[in-house]
């Protein structure tokens, strides 16, 4: 059975792996590709975010009664990704391609940061005070 | 469980200040080559422990400062209170400890060590204080804590050999230093960058999870004896290191402007030239392309690092047009710094040609602690223009 910490790292893997096709397609001036793979990791992304602000962290601040602490954090920086998709989508339509990949990096290390913080604080702590198969059910109804 | 503040990272300050200062050290150590080049002096203990203490140690310590929240959880509470003294400490204790190396004065030199040796304890222990009691959830965090373990020890070591002279004491201090604590913490930062910032495939988890507990064996083993037997352990797990490092960097799904996996991958490269030197016991060879090494991953990261927390910060002070990371810090830019060390690894073996062309590595380490110098000094200027 899986581990919440094991389900999300998954998925932030899946999400690293499709931005580093859409970042090739782009580099490779493939636009039309390029777009659709990201509106995939558009979609990937936000449904992340979305699973995790919808369900995992309402039933964490719930079960431990921590407001102010990881999640919030985990909000602010998961605000600040979705104002980077949002460049990124406009440098795209743009067909901007040293705007595009400028935001893409960016977004990139703000990412894998955040992941980190997730995977070695927020996510173990998920483990230990909620319950995995519920919880991975529930967010994969998202 | 408050494993993460609001405000998400400690004060860029502090970075910041770590960063400039071993840029400004790395700087030195270049001038300093080129005086002793013109003078024809050789003075190795200098050199060394001004790139080692002045450039490596400032650093990592800089950046530790940043990691152990982030990566760790193990938040430093009010961390400006701590840092600043920390760092003026170490600062003038290494200033006072080079002086003493550089004069061969040996009140200074103990008068330094002894200032230095503190200001290692004192920051060394409160890092380890505040990590030690958070479980390693990720191999990085465990190299973490046994790098900081072999920075305690290698300090003591050389604080003992510099007291005693015994040679084995001096044996420990720089196996200690270099392969376990500089290369220690390189390993373990490795571990979670390699796979995340390059969408590589992950290392091994035997390699992972087993390095460092192997690592401090090897270095036991080192200690047993003289011949290259005894240096084999530490070759073949750094060899192995290095060349796992090479294959992901090689697999990587990403292709990028900037120049950081170009550092890692010759920094690997330097990596395995240095195991070789080891191995065969060509100490001062070994020395010089281990500094290569090492360099290279710091230049590299902190190109990288810089300019990612001004844009970080600034975000986070609600600045919508904060400037993004290539605008801080242009990839252009950064490769002038990767061609020129590039250039200064190449030119290296031209001083064991001949003396006299040295001063060709010794122009190149200028011109790259320069450039760096200004890239870092750039990223500072825009991050207090836009606060």
């Amino acid at each position: 059975m899986l581990s919440i910490t094991e389900y999300l790292t998954e998925e932030h893997r899946e999400c690293d792996s499709i931005y580093a096709e859409v970042e090739r397609l782009i580099r490779e001036g493939k636009w039309e590709e390029g777009e659709k793979a990201f509106e995939e990791f558009k979609s990937e992304t936000l449904k992340h975010f979305e699973r995790e602000e919808a369900v995992l962290f309402p039933e964490f601040e719930g079960r431990t009664g921590i407001v102010m602490g990881p999640t919030q954090v985990m909000r602010m920086e998961h605000a600040q990704a979705r104002e980077l998709i949002e460049r990124m989508e406009r440098a795209l339509k743009n067909r901007n391609r040293e705007e595009f990949l400028s935001v893409g990096d960016t977004f990139m290390i703000l990412i894998q940061q955040h992941n980190l913080k997730e995977e070695q604080i927020l996510y173990p702590m998920c483990d230990q005070h909620l319950d995995p198969s519920e919880m991975i059910q529930k967010m994969e109804s998202v | 469980m408050r494993g993460l503040s609001v405000h998400q990272a400690p004060p860029f300050v502090i970075v910041a200040l770590h960063f400039l200062t071993a840029c400004i050290f790395w700087l030195i150590s270049s001038f300093l080559e080129l005086y002793l080049f013109l003078k024809k002096e050789l003075n190795l203990p200098l050199l060394v422990h001004t790139h080692l203490l002045g450039f490596a140690l400032i650093t990592m310590f800089g950046a530790l400062f940043q990691m152990l929240p982030v990566v760790a959880g193990a938040v430093i509470k009010e961390p400006l209170k701590k840092a600043l003294p920390s760092y003026l400490l170490l600062l003038f204790s290494v200033f006072v400890f080079l002086v003493g190396f550089s004069k061969g004065d040996r009140n200074i030199l103990n008068f330094g060590a002894t200032a230095l040796l503190i200001s290692i304890l004192f920051i060394s222990s409160l890092m380890m204080y505040h990590l030690l009691p958070k479980k390693s959830f990720l191999p990085a965090v465990r190299g973490f804590k046994f790098s900081l373990s072999f920075l305690l020890a290698g300090a003591l070591f050389g604080y003992l050999f510099l007291l005693l002279g015994e040679p084995a004491l001096f044996k420990l201090h720089h196996s200690f230093m270099l392969w376990g604590w500089v290369g220690g913490l390189i390993v373990s930062v490795s571990f979670q960058v390699i796979e995340t910032f390059y969408t590589t495939p992950p290392y091994p988890k035997y390699l992972a999870w087993y390095f460092h507990p192997l690592l401090l064996l090897s270095l036991l083993v080192f200690q047993l004896g003289e011949g290259s037997i005894y240096r084999l352990p530490i070759f073949l797990l750094y060899t192995f290191y290095a060349l796992t490092t090479i294959y992901l960097l090689l697999k990587s799904k990403r292709k990028v402007l900037e120049y950081t996996p170009r550092f890692w991958l010759l920094g690997m490269i330097l990596l395995l030239s240095a195991c070789a030197l080891f191995l065969i016991g060509k100490f001062i060879p070994f020395l010089l392309v281990f500094g290569l090494f090492f360099s290279a991953i710091i230049v590299g990261m902190m190109q990288r690092i810089i300019p990612f927390l001004v844009w970080f910060h600034l975000s986070g002070f609600g600045i919508k047009s904060a400037p993004l990371m290539f605008e801080i810090l242009p990839p252009l830019r950064q490769g002038l710094t990767f061609y020129s060390f590039l250039a200064l690894c190449l030119s290296l073996p031209l001083g064991f040609l001949s003396k006299d062309l040295l001063f060709i590595p010794i122009f190149f380490h200028l011109l790259t602690a320069s450039v760096l110098f200004f890239n870092i000094v750039g990223g500072v200027k825009i991050y207090l223009k836009n606060r």
